[in-house]
């Protein structure tokens, strides 16, 4: 045997039904018969014998009602031979003298038979009703289970564990493809033979919706189930049943209300999938035009001004005074280290956008880095006033002090942006909730409330057009990267005192998880 | 005048070095590429190598380690921002200082005066050292800022001692750590971290806004210029 063999139970019933079975119902009704024959007899005193045939009557209902018509059938001749033996006269002997008992045991014979049949047919439809509330719920469940999961991959796995652990045997899920069938998922799943794989292919060919086919010249019981959601062919199914236990009508129904609703999850996924590929597409499309744009736009400009100073310094009767010379130099520098410091914006977002920021943390302080940030920017801040607000007790932070100084750059970097020469702009450090709670306020124009959450987007401007500040767009993008990646969060607020201006809040975790 | 190589690939770093390096009168000597580099650091016998750690033919830090094995030069590392891990390599495989691209001229000169003042083992002999208003005198382990003395225990004064001698140029937390605390001691920064801010609060140097030890994050300190 080459498959699992499952105990020959199903969801409808338990017991094979052989040859043995049919034979113990005959048993069966023949024991009725006989008890109802003693029982006749004991109550021969009491009623006329015309009314004894009444009690036959009951024990053929009694028998159509519990074996079916067959058995049906063999207790109405019993009945018949019983109650001529019994008590027709000549007791004893199956003759008959009379003619009028003769009618009645024909009578009877008769009766009974159409009594039996019908009792037989009530019982086939209440089984049959009972059947099918066992298929509907079932099916239910089996809803239930394949609509939990999530992915195409999920829907398969779980709906070909269910349907192997209901028939029995083992089940698997296959997708055409151009010339062969990819195996979605499979349960219990011997696997199929080159030829095996070709007959399944071509059985698929001509299989109709909504219906199971055995699978031709196979050594095991193999079925086939097409799962098809309106004209499409989602997948084929391949049950595996119990060598013991083949599968019946009521199984193929079941079989094939499973295979519809199989077919609608995994619709359902397909879309799903579908619809969050267009989603991505259409991201990845709108930061592809936002990149070309902050290249063509703000990767330019400062090239511009390098240019032309350069050009400028290169004609001696352009640029005749110390005083002008070095002016142009001034512009050359600053706007090369503008241009750097987006190259850097544009490095930091790959590798942000490709996961590979893992922060290298040590014992830092955060004086330090400000110090260092300081360093950086101090083209930018000498026409600032920066004022630094540290508790002198700030315990060290353990972060990567380059991702953290990269961090600071371009929150301060903003913060120089947007606002005037000559403003103020401070940093104000303190430990509230076992964190440290950082704020970078500045004096600028300030961003509207409802844009706050979204100056942290990968190229959000507030005020998008040409009239924009040279920028990528990402440093506040970035910004909020490295905190993250740092456990740690940062978003903008406006200024309490009614001042225009912004507060950036960068919280940091001060117990570092260790991972 | 010094003798200058610089090993880069790309012709107008080159060109815009030694402009610099001849207007600061240094003489130069060029190399395109890693397999030059090796060869020039023989037959040009030069002070110091300016050395990019992004070559066409081989690993920067391959150079750095075939160059250091058969001379004893100091070697200026140029390196660009996002090349961290790179930077750190090249300093433990004997590269004494950095600059990251793109740099000024002022940034670049200092660090090649930084290197060069080393040259024929000077600073085993220096005992004292002035840096701004700063006096340290190693015999008497007394340092005075403005005339003033400040105190220092001992530990304290021998990473000053340490920093200063090399004002301009890069200390790295592992040269400190050993330097001061010894080899065993080479990975326990929070040493260094605690003591840069007990002399920094004795400088008056304020750690955000610094004038006397300069952070290079993760990397190491930088003492003020003379």
């Amino acid at each position: 045997m080459l498959y699992p063999l499952n105990t020959p139970a199903r969801w409808h019933r338990s017991l094979p039904r052989g040859h043995g079975i049919r034979l113990l119902a005959y048993l069966a009704a023949a024991l009725v018969m006989a008890g109802i024959t003693s029982i006749a007899r004991g109550l021969e005193a009491l009623l006329p014998p015309g009314e004894l045939s009444l009690i036959f009557m009951t024990g053929v209902i009694i028998v159509a009602s519990l074996f079916g018509p067959g058995p049906s059938m063999l207790a109405s001749l019993l009945g018949v031979l019983g109650y001529n033996f019994y008590f027709t006269e000549p007791r004893l002997t199956l003759r008959v003298i009379q003619e009028t008992d003769l009618v009645t045991l024909g009578l009877f014979l008769l009766v009974s038979i159409v009594t039996g049949t019908l009792a037989a047919r009530l019982r086939a439809r209440a089984a049959a009703l009972h059947r099918s509330h066992k298929r509907v719920s079932f099916l239910h469940g089996f809803t239930r289970q394949i609509a939990a999961a999530g992915t195409t991959q999920e829907v398969a796995q779980a709906a070909v564990e269910k349907i192997a652990g209901t028939f029995g045997g083992g089940a698997a899920l296959f997708r055409k493809t151009g010339g062969g069938a990819d195996l979605l998922a499979s349960e219990a799943w011997p696997g199929l033979g080159p030829a095996e794989r070709k007959k399944a292919l071509e059985l698929l060919d001509h299989l109709g919706a909504g219906t199971v086919e055995p699978f031709p010249q196979s050594q095991m019981p193999w079925h086939m189930a097409r799962v098809v959601a309106g004209n499409e062919t989602m997948a084929a199914l391949a049950v595996l049943s119990n060598e013991e236990l083949p599968l019946d009508e009521e199984d193929r129904k079941l079989l094939v209300a499973m295979a519809d609703q199989l077919a609608l999850a995994l619709k359902r996924t397909e879309l799903n999938a579908s619809l969050e590929a267009a989603r991505l597409t259409a991201e990845t499309e709108r930061l592809r035009s936002a990149l070309l744009s902050s290249v063509s736009h703000d990767l330019r400009t400062p090239l511009v001004s390098i240019i032309g100073a350069a050009s400028v310094l290169a004609e001696p009767q352009l640029a005749h005074t110390p005083e002008a010379r070095q002016a142009l130099a001034d512009t050359i520098r600053e706007e090369g280290e503008r241009l750097d410091r987006y190259i850097q914006n544009l490095l930091d977002m790959t590798r942000l956008s490709h996961g590979a920021l893992v922060p290298r943390r040590r014992a830092c302080d955060l004086s330090e880095i400000i110090g260092s940030v300081r360093q950086r920017l101090r083209h930018n801040l000498t026409r600032y006033r920066l004022r630094v607000d540290l508790p002198d007790d700030l315990p060290a932070i353990k972060v990567d002090p380059i991702l953290m100084e990269q961090a600071f750059v371009n929150v301060l970097d903003n913060a120089v942006k947007y606002s005037d020469a000559g403003s103020e702009i401070t940093i104000r450090a303190e430990i509230s909730d076992g964190g440290l709670h950082i704020e970078v306020g500045d004096h600028g124009q300030g961003i509207p409330a409802d844009a706050r959450g979204q100056v942290f987007e990968m190229f959000y401007r507030v005020n998008a057009g040409d009239s924009q500040k040279a920028g990528t767009g990402l440093g506040l993008a970035i910004a909020r990267g490295i905190l993250e990646a740092h456990g740690g969060s940062i978003r903008a607020e406006g200024v309490s005192t009614g001042e225009s201006g912004t507060v950036m809040v960068l919280e940091l975790p001060l117990v570092v998880k260790e991972d | 005048m010094a003798h200058i190589l610089i090993v880069d690939d790309e012709d107008q770093i080159r060109k815009f070095l030694r402009i610099t390096l001849e207007a600061a009168d240094y003489t130069v000597a060029e190399a395109a590429n890693g397999k030059e580099g090796i060869t020039k650091a023989s037959t040009t016998a030069p002070d110091l190598m300016v050395l990019d750690l992004g070559l066409p033919d081989m690993d920067g830090k391959r150079v750095l380690a075939t160059v250091r094995e058969n001379h004893d030069l100091p070697v200026l590392v140029l390196s660009v921002r996002s090349d961290e891990v790179q930077k750190v390599e090249a300093l433990d495989l004997g590269a004494q200082d950095y600059v990251t691209k793109p740099f000024g001229t002022r940034e670049l000169l200092a660090r090649i005066r930084g290197l060069l003042r080393d040259r024929g083992g000077e600073r085993a002999s220096i005992t004292q050292l002035e840096i701004r208003g700063l006096a340290l005198n190693l015999p008497e382990r007394t340092a005075l800022l403005e005339k003033a003395s400040i105190s220092l225990t001992p530990k304290e004064f021998d990473l000053l001692w340490l920093l200063a001698s090399y004002s301009g140029r890069l200390v790295t937390q592992r040269m400190a750590l050993e330097r001061v605390w010894g080899p065993a001691h080479a990975e326990d920064s929070q040493y260094l971290r605690i003591f840069i801010k007990q002399l920094r609060a004795k400088l008056g140097d304020d750690a955000t806004d610094p004038t006397w030890i300069f952070t290079e994050p993760g990397i190491g300190y930088r003492f003020r210029e003379g």
